[in-house]
């Protein structure tokens, strides 16, 4: 009976239900449903262009006029400095030091002056202004990424490739590249409807500017920097808004040596070939997805509204908040523009303000959360959160980088990590990166382990001390009008089908070894010998969505584990050379390389003195363990033996 | 004339208690060994081992809390003192009792009273175990369990690698000592003798019977 009323009433229920359902309207008990809000969509819809505060700008020449009078270039230093102290934000300007030696004291700098092996440059100390064959060098290479001012002042500092929300970069790195020095700021406004240049003329359109000659800042889009003006020179991976797809190449420098993406699409809507990609429902970059931008944590040091105020050497200990802050027209007279900047082991212009920036902890009470792990507070002093924040990147990243020979086009033989087969060709599954535990070393002799990335590299080195081969003379030895010299072809081309391509282009063998060398020296190169390095990258963005963080405790507690696993960082030794480890000096492990069958495997040393339960293993300790546990049971083995054997004797006697 | 007696050995404190120091010590021993060697087939999972061997590290400290309470207000602690005699003399009597006598089929050379139920050789590897091996494990155990909220501790034992080869060597010797107590059991009257004692609290003990009619 109560089965046949039950059976009614759901029935019964049913029935209204389905009868709301074709009417359209709602179930009675359906639960509120919240409105469809995504974090870009909290509060009132945004302006398609959002208002400037910044007042309207009166365009300067290099004199001081109004560029709509005198028809000349636009001069930054005249216009902003009208209300900032440029020369200030000059000098406190680290950006202007980028590709120039560094001031501090990195092995390359003595002998090398600045080595980047990843492009095969080799940046001497400037000389005297920018003058005959250097400046050729600098318009030709450094000026598309360089922001201007310092060493080569004849190039105004360029506000405007920051400040402007569309800067044409096109064509002040064209107007660079020209010749025409002076029109760089110019052109950068050329993307607008505010001026054209014509055969390295300026020609102002004076319809758009008022009657005192200004521009309103809304009409020029000045601001906070966005993404897209650090993008212009750091990343050229993809725009904020668009699905990731890029190819591996040094135009994606962060993607190429970090494996890194600061985007918030999805993975699993990325272009790229990646394993296990529907399962990757997780932004490239967490940060990118919750709407954090590039400014918002590299921003101006004394900027009233984020400086921390927290220096370890002046602060008060009970202070948690300094109000005594900078009042906002101070900090717009004279912004420091040594932006905030993290650890990292690379070696840049901006090492002196490494750890400046505001850390996870500053935003992040890791404590309250990660109840899962035990022993936090001993974790968090020993990882950074990105060791098990960012586990995998996604995107190849440079393995090896060989300049003892060249590849026919003149590029160096390179490889990559994550991938299996061509780099770039889409049928190419990308497998991601685990990337290398080390031990970064952090003010206060605290130390920490940090995920990164290790890049090899190979080339000559000529005279004493050591300097790179430059690669005119490499070319020059290797090529003959545009072919590989007969005497290399002999050593290395072993099908002896004319061509060197694939594993022919290694120098495996000290007999290869020996012809490259007399090649080089028979073009001047003294006493040539093969160089390797090894170069830590820090990882410090691709960090995934919670789910994604790695919390298997045998990523680390296990004897394969993340930090005592042997690492291959390159399929072969060039020369039989196993590379040297060059860093900022941050990072604190010693490297040993070994080379086998499988390439040159780097063996984790310990991680100083961290010991780490189920890896370490204290070997005699072991031993002495299992020798007295072996020789207990041995002893119970033996003595429980013989009584049975005597007791099964006696019971047969009887 | 001589008879079968039941005596009681332990009580049901007693009894209670050291059972849950072995199964405290087993798991300690088994969850060691998998954090030790988490490759180890007969591992568990790292992280319910951890779990496991903090538990089973906490009962078997406020187990043995109570246990030496116990023993020091009913003035029990004596039984586990070793005499000088049984340390020199009475030591090699019983230890040639374990190498040859028991081949030979000879009695057991101790009587085992309730008030003198450890033998000789057995009051010294208690006394090793319980004065040097057990507060080893504690100590060590404790600076590395406390790391977290009390890191002084383990700074003060010389940092977390030599703390933990103590923790080691001191875990190696305990497995040891629990196969040999195991095994040891097995030397009584019959092989299950003191294992029965040990659950029942009982023993069947020959006594003369001192009445005997003329």
């Amino acid at each position: 009976m109560r089965a046949v009323l039950f059976s009614m009433v759901l029935t019964s229920l049913w029935s209204v239900r389905l009868a709301q359902a074709q009417q359209g309207e709602a179930p009675p008990d359906a639960r509120p449903r919240p409105p469809q809000v995504t974090l870009r969509q909290v509060g009132p819809p945004p302006h398609e262009q959002p208002p400037s505060l910044h007042p309207a700008v009166k365009l300067l020449d290099g004199n001081g006029e109004s560029v709509i009078a005198s028809d000349r270039p636009l001069s930054l230093s005249r216009t902003c400095g009208a209300c900032h102290d440029v020369a200030f934000i000059e000098q406190s300007n680290y950006h202007r030091l980028a590709f120039q030696p560094l001031p501090t004291s990195g092995w390359n700098e003595k002998d090398f002056a600045r080595w980047e092996p990843l492009v095969y440059r080799w940046n001497e100390p400037p000389q005297a202004g920018l003058e005959s064959a250097q400046r050729e060098l600098w318009l030709e290479i450094f000026a598309p990424r360089h922001v201007g001012g310092g060493a080569f002042a004849s190039v105004e500092l360029n506000c405007l490739l920051c400040h402007l929300a569309r800067p044409d970069n096109t064509a002040r790195i064209q107007a660079l590249r020209q010749g025409w020095v002076e029109l760089a700021a110019t052109a950068t406004l050329q993307g607008s409807d505010l001026v054209k240049i014509i055969d390295g003329h300026s020609s102002w359109m004076k319809d758009k500017f008022d009657a005192e000659g200004r521009v309103g800042a809304s009409h020029l889009r000045l601001g906070r920097p966005g993404n897209d003006n650090c993008r212009l020179c750091h990343s050229r991976v993809c725009r904020c808004s668009e699905p990731v797809l890029f190819e591996n190449s040094l135009e994606n420098w962060s993607a190429e040596t970090t494996g890194t993406v600061f985007s918030p699409a999805r993975l699993l809507s990325s272009g790229m070939n990646l394993r296990d990609k529907d399962r990757l429902d997780s932004p490239w970059d967490v940060h990118a997805e919750r709407l954090l931008g590039c400014a918002d944590c590299h921003f101006a040091p004394n900027n009233p509204a984020l400086d921390r105020k927290l220096d370890p050497e002046n602060s008060i200990p009970h202070l948690a908040f300094d109000a005594r802050r900078l009042s906002r027209s101070e900090y717009l007279w004279r912004p420091d523009h040594h932006l905030v900047t993290g650890y990292s082991a690379r070696l840049s212009a901006a090492e002196a303000f490494s750890g400046t920036m505001r850390n996870c902890a500053d935003c992040h009470q890791a404590e309250k959360g990660h109840a899962f792990l035990p022993f936090k507070r001993t974790h968090f002093a020993a990882l950074g959160c990105a060791a098990c924040h960012v586990p995998r990147v996604f995107t190849p990243v440079r393995q090896m980088t060989d300049w003892t020979l060249l590849a026919p086009d003149g590029q160096p033989l390179a490889t990559h990590y994550g991938v299996q087969g061509p780099v770039n060709d889409p049928l190419t599954l990308i497998e991601g990166v685990e990337p290398t535990l080390v031990l970064q070393k952090l003010p206060g002799e605290r130390r920490r382990l940090q995920p990164h990335t290790l890049l090899s590299f190979w080339y000559w080195t000529e005279g004493d001390p050591a300097r790179p081969v430059k690669l005119d003379t490499l070319k020059q030895a290797l090529f003959e009008g545009g072919s590989y010299r007969k005497a290399l072809l002999e050593i290395l081309d072993q099908n002896g089908d004319g061509r060197l391509q694939g594993t022919e282009l290694r120098l495996d063998n000290e007999k290869k070894t020996q012809v490259v060398a007399g090649l080089l020296a028979a073009v001047g190169v003294k006493n040539p010998r093969v160089r390797g390095e090894l170069r830590p990258q820090t990882v410090s963005h691709g960090v995934l969505k919670k789910s994604f963080a790695l919390r298997q405790c045998t990523s680390c507690h296990h004897p394969a584990g993340r930090l005592e696993r042997q690492q291959v960082v390159a399929p072969y030794a060039p020369a039989g050379v196993l590379p040297a480890a060059v860093s900022d000096g941050s990072i604190a492990v010693s490297w040993q390389t070994v080379s086998g069958n499988e390439g040159v495997r780097l063996i984790p040393q310990n991680q100083a003195g961290f010991y780490i339960h189920g890896a370490s293993r204290p070997a005699a300790a072991d031993m002495l363990g299992f020798l007295l546990v072996g020789l207990t049971v041995l002893g119970v083995a033996v003595h429980g033996g013989l009584r049975l054997w005597i007791w099964r004797r006696a019971k047969r006697s009887q | 004339m001589s008879r079968l007696m039941r005596v009681q050995f332990y009580s049901l404190y007693e009894r209670i208690w050291h059972w849950l120091q072995a199964l405290c010590g087993v798991l300690l021993v088994l969850s060691g060994f998998s954090i030790a060697f988490p490759e180890s087939r007969l591992a568990q999972n790292f992280e319910s081992a951890v779990a496991l061997h903090h538990l089973a590290a906490w009962v078997l400290l406020v187990n043995a809390a109570l246990g030496l309470f116990y023993n020091l207000a009913g003035g029990l602690i004596r039984r586990y003192v070793p005499r000088s005699e049984e340390i020199f003399r009475l030591s090699m009597h019983h230890a040639r009792y374990y190498l040859l006598g028991i081949f030979r089929g000879e009695p057991h050379p101790f009587e085992k009273t309730p008030e003198k139920r450890l033998l000789p050789l057995q009051k010294i590897t208690y006394f090793v175990i319980l004065n040097l091996v057990l507060p080893l494990l504690v100590v060590t155990g404790l600076a590395k369990i406390l790391a977290d909220d009390y890191p002084w501790l383990l700074s003060f034992l010389g940092g977390m690698k030599p703390v933990t080869i103590v923790h080691r060597l001191a875990g190696w010797a305990m497995a040891s000592f629990i196969l040999l107590h195991v095994y040891m059991t097995t030397t009584g009257k019959h092989w299950w003798t003191n294992l029965k004692t040990m659950l029942t609290g009982y023993e069947e003990v020959e006594q003369e019977d001192a009445h005997e009619n003329p």
